[in-house]
């Protein structure tokens, strides 16, 4: 129906300007909406804060984007390249190279932070190096562990680092005047998201991207057709970890509160960004930073709910659900337990009725007044957040931006990529299995 | 102190250039490489430039060898911790042994019930193929639905009876596993099954990506719903402490005093007897014989009339179980909190890599040399607070060195 209503639309546009000019137009005045805002007097400081997160984690989750969905190399260790970046920034400034045992001046931060983002990208390229044998599911384990250990000698060595209190950074944008300072801040944030997209959108559309693409569908044929795995195995990671190194020094020496704490450095954290990228589109670079961006304005917004109405629920909802599950349980383990058959008719009898019986008790407990109410959301957005990672991945592998970027690049129809071949090849996946 | 941070640097160059160099010269010589690289690197570590023996004469790097050399390393580096810290604990001589055994003993305890959640992971990837990257939110939730159970039982007992009554967290085990069990099995209907029915493109990386959203989800679910403060359930036994006064070996050779704190001894006990269960399931039921055989052939189980999707289902559900139930045996030690999942996920990854995946025996001795180490490294860390926060660090070590040499692990095979 969609469809139907769309057609005429899409035809004049095609005919007058074309979609892929529309795409850059809208594009541009974006940018230029996001140079304008910070000037906006009317907006508050912490709404430019909220904004300089958001293109923070468009930075974290593109070039995750670019590591795990195009390379394929499915690294949970983002955050502890951002940590190493940032804790060898924050030393450097602190104690020069005094940190090693030698006498030594401090630098400016600015030179910190190239010292150590240059220190992430030699980090990058040891760590890429020792992953070169490991694939999928190894390769994730070891950069989980990696990071964890990474973030425990953080934590534990305080005399160094500051512990749990978090190592303080020194400003990068030293002025008196707050609003001047935030408005610079914006600004080097958003040149930086711009910059890093344009770095990783040159690599993905070169012959590198090409190469990186062949590798993740097929390492063994990659290299047997001339691609040098090893160097671009390991180059994607000094890459990457150079793009989100630079970042975060540059984020926590200013909006951070300053300071680079090892609670930033968590998995929890890790599995955030993770799911930004994929809510936004694992295989589009831009798709996960729009993803990264809106979902961040969205969660730091949705803080606190304001509802029309208030809705309460029963105590008594909790225990009949409770009953419904365990009966659940019961008949189950008992159909199993008799025969597989069983099982079957058993399913086909009694699923639509738990599901309504379920609804039914959840409206029965309900209980709607007409007051206006505010509900403190609290760790429920991230769980509906989970939840929404976990049924795009289920349902919309690209992503939720993903279709709409694929309007825009006017190739839906001929030209697509490998991920859209696959959605259409499930029928002949399903066939050959079943063969 | 020097002079070891010397000889460490020393040990680590050679232990390096033994690994780079010993498994090439085996390859061009056409030779069996599989234990080279850890043979090699042991070696440098232990004798240093002499690994150009191992270099120049090749030998065939046999169970034998390895143990030695694994052996030997243990002891070149205990000697030289005992150089650099000649106060501590573990070195002095009259006290040594009985500390070590003690801090063992408190290894083995706590690694039975390590081991239980890594026969679940092993379980899951031997069946299906994957790792669950949910598995210590599973755990973390199975606390959870124990100190519920037991709380509002408690409190309606003590409604029903009039006195009070404390009901024993041995109960909420089952509670928790059967909990958890349905989790399992519903999340694996829902977005697993697609994947083994050939729905679902590149599989490998959705497993990794969906296993890893739900852990997250459940993670953020238990924090909006109970809250980020820690709970502790009631405890297992009114004794403190079991006390063993000596363990003697010989006449000669006695060790003691020795304490179990007496919640943890139950739960080895607790850890101990479910292993056992699962593993009378695994061998002498017909489900069980039907989830091993699952493992080995796929396609050979479904000619012999196994539902290799229904198999999937049960893994996945069985795994889950285990999870919870470890969860629900350790909620009255530790304080709990919704973001101690990761640890012990962290944990059981150590140990299913370091006894090979898939394999049931390594992830039960791996538990164990897991727990030993654990409790061994902390207990010996010069300083004491430092140690503690250190204890999840000496697993990942192990971990990072173990898939670096040996990726397969100790028994490395995919089938149970």
């Amino acid at each position: 129906m969609f469809k139907a209503l769309l057609q005429p639309i899409e035809t004049r546009i095609d005919k007058s300007i074309g979609r892929q000019n529309l795409g850059y137009i809208l594009l541009g005045f974006l940018v230029l909406y996001f140079l304008w805002f910070p000037q906006d007097s009317s907006q508050s400081n912490y709404a430019k804060t909220v904004f300089i997160s958001g293109f923070f984690y468009a930075i974290l989750a593109s070039s995750w984007a670019l590591l795990a969905g195009i390379a394929g190399q499915f690294s949970f260790g983002h955050m502890a390249f951002m940590g190493i970046c940032a804790y060898v920034t924050g030393l450097i400034a602190r104690d020069g190279i005094g940190f090693l045992g030698i006498e030594g001046a401090s630098f400016p931060t600015l030179v910190a932070i190239l010292i150590g983002t240059i220190v992430t990208g030699l980090v990058g390229l040891v760590i890429g190096w020792l992953l070169l044998r490991l694939r999928s599911s190894y390769l994730a384990l070891f950069t989980i562990a990696f990071s964890e250990l990474f973030r425990i000698v953080m934590l534990t060595e305080y005399d160094y680092t500051g512990g749990s209190n978090g190592l303080s950074l020194r400003r990068l944008v030293v002025t008196s005047d707050v609003d001047a300072a935030r408005r610079i801040e914006y600004y080097i944030m958003f040149g930086l998201l711009v910059l890093s997209l344009a770095l990783m959108y040159w690599i993905s559309n070169s012959r590198i991207g090409m190469f990186l693409r062949a590798m993740r569908e097929d390492e063994e044929a990659a290299s047997s057709l001339g691609v040098n795995v090893v160097f671009y195995k390991i180059i994607i990671f000094v890459i990457t970890g150079m793009i989100v190194g630079l970042a975060g020094s540059v984020f926590f020496s200013d909006v951070g509160s300053e300071r680079v704490i090892p609670e930033q450095l968590e998995i929890l954290q890790m599995s955030l960004v993770i799911a930004y990228a994929v809510i936004g589109g694992m295989e589009s670079l831009l798709g996960a930073a729009a993803g990264a961006f809106i979902s961040r304005y969205l969660l730091e917004n949705l803080r606190q709910v304001s509802l029309p109405v208030t809705i309460t629920f029963d105590g008594g909802v909790v225990g009949l659900m409770t009953l419904l599950i365990l009966a659940l349980a019961v008949g189950l383990v008992g159909a199993w337990a008799e025969n597989h058959e069983r099982i079957k008719a058993y399913k086909m009898r009694f699923r639509s009725g738990y599901i309504v019986a379920a609804i039914v008790i959840v409206l029965l407990g309900t209980n709607i007044t007409n007051t206006p109410s505010t509900w403190n959301t609290g760790f429920w957005r991230f769980a509906v957040f989970g939840i929404i990672m976990v049924l795009t991945l289920r349902y919309m592998r690209n992503g939720l931006l993903y279709p709409i970027l694929q309007w825009f690049s006017g190739r839906d129809a001929d030209l697509q990529e490998t991920v859209s071949i696959r959605n259409d090849s499930d029928d002949d996946t399903l066939a050959e299995d079943n063969a | 102190m020097n002079f070891v941070v010397l000889w460490l640097m020393f040990a680590f160059f050679f232990a390096g250039i033994g690994a780079y160099f010993v498994p090439k010269r085996y390859r061009n010589l056409g030779l069996d490489d599989t234990n080279s690289t850890t043979g090699a690197a042991l070696s440098g570590f232990v004798a240093g430039p002499l690994v150009g023996l191992l270099w120049y004469y090749t030998p065939k790097l046999n169970r034998i060898w390895m143990i030695s050399l694994t052996v030997l390393s243990f002891g070149v580096l205990y000697t030289m911790f005992a150089r650099a810290n000649p106060d501590n604990l573990c070195v002095v001589a009259p006290y040594n042994a009985t500390y070590l055994t003690q801090q063992s003993v408190n290894g083995i305890v706590i690694g039975s019930i390590y081991a239980l959640m890594a026969v679940g992971l092993t379980l899951i990837y031997s069946v299906q193929g994957i790792i669950s990257f949910a598995h210590g939110q599973l755990y973390m939730i199975g606390g959870y639905f124990s100190y519920y159970f037991l709380d509002r039982m408690s409190a309606a007992l003590t409604n029903a009876m009039g006195t009070e009554i404390i009901v024993n967290p041995i109960w909420g085990i089952p509670v928790a596993g059967i909990l958890v069990f349905i989790i399992g099995v519903v999340f694996e209907r829902l977005f697993l099954r697609p994947m083994h029915e050939g729905l679902i493109e590149r599989a490998a990386e959705y497993a990794i990506l969906i296993t890893f959203g739900f852990g997250f989800f459940i993670e953020y679910l238990t924090l909006a719903v109970a809250g980020p403060f820690p709970i502790r359930a009631t405890r297992y036994l009114e004794t403190r402490r079991f006390q063993f006064d000596r363990i003697s070996i010989t006449d000669d050779i006695t060790f003691g005093p020795v304490n179990v704190i007496a919640d943890r001894g139950v739960v080895m006990v607790i850890g101990i007897l479910l292993i056992f269960v699962l593993l009378y399931f695994l061998q002498r039921t017909w489900t069980g014989r039907a989830l091993r055989a699952t493992s080995m052939d796929k396609q050979a189980a479904a000619v012999t009339g196994i539902n290799p999707i229904t198999m999937n289902t049960l893994a996945f559900g069985i795994g889950a179980m285990l999870a919870g139930m470890a969860g629900a045996a350790l909620v009255p030690i530790f304080s709990w909190v919704p973001y101690l999942g990761a640890e012990m996920a962290g944990r059981s990854y150590v140990i299913v890599v370091l006894g090979g995946l898939g394999s049931v025996p390594g992830a039960l001795f791996g538990g164990l040399i897991v727990g030993i180490v654990e409790a061994v490294g902390a207990g010996c860390h010069p300083d004491a607070s430092k140690g503690a926060a250190y204890k999840e660090a000496f697993a990942l070590v192990i971990f990072a060195l173990v898939l670096l040499l040996k990726p397969t692990g100790l028994f490395g095979r995919e089938q149970l």
